[in-house]
């Protein structure tokens, strides 16, 4: 995905989305949009290895990680690592 | 210790990771081993910001596959993990 294609994701499309973040699978930040910041991209590319290991013979999960203040959804998909931010409803 | 698990709807298995040790049933029975990945996950999530508030920890994490899910909470120095049957909803986007 490229910063335009993530700019769209942001001005465009779904509302309540409140960034982008994408990396690699070594936790190199390939991109961040909106609140998501770059020192994350680590922790998103590490949460998403570990739940696909839960259950290596099927492909990678979506997760979900809810709080009061926002939301976040993550998928790996390839070597590639996507996660976008959403604000509460 | 009673777990009200039996009362969530399509539920499949659960576990209940407190310091002193862990309860479980159904499919993650005497899955231990999974519960250090859980840990790991659990962890990580926490260290990823939601919103500008740093206070604000996550309040639900759903690990999500085409026909089950996990959803882990936290409540009480305890960690619940639920394996739950998962039905998507309509494809029908709004």
């Amino acid at each position: 995905m490229s910063t335009k294609e993530m700019d769209a994701l942001l001005r465009f499309r779904l509302p309540g989305i409140a960034g982008v973040i994408c990396t690699d699978e070594h936790g190199l930040c390939l991109g961040a949009k909106g609140v998501a910041t770059r020192e994350t991209s680590g922790h998103i590319a590490n949460i998403a290895e570990s739940a696909a290991r839960l259950n290596p013979n099927l492909p990678p999960p979506v997760i979900a990680i809810e709080s009061e203040g926002g939301s976040i959804l993550i998928k790996k998909e390839g070597t590639i690592t996507m996660g976008i931010y959403k604000s509460p409803n | 210790m009673a777990v009200p698990f039996d009362r969530i709807p399509d539920s499949l298995g659960y576990l209940v990771l407190t310091e002193d040790g862990a309860v479980s049933g159904g499919d993650l029975e005497n899955k231990e081993d999974v519960a250090n990945q859980f840990m790991n996950i659990i962890q990580t999530a926490l260290r990823i910001p939601l919103s500008s508030s740093k206070k604000d920890k996550f309040k639900k994490l759903s690990i999500v596959w085409d026909n089950f899910m996990y959803v882990i909470t936290i409540s009480a120095h305890k960690i619940y993990i639920c394996k739950r049957r998962f039905i998507p909803p309509d494809a029908a986007m709004a």
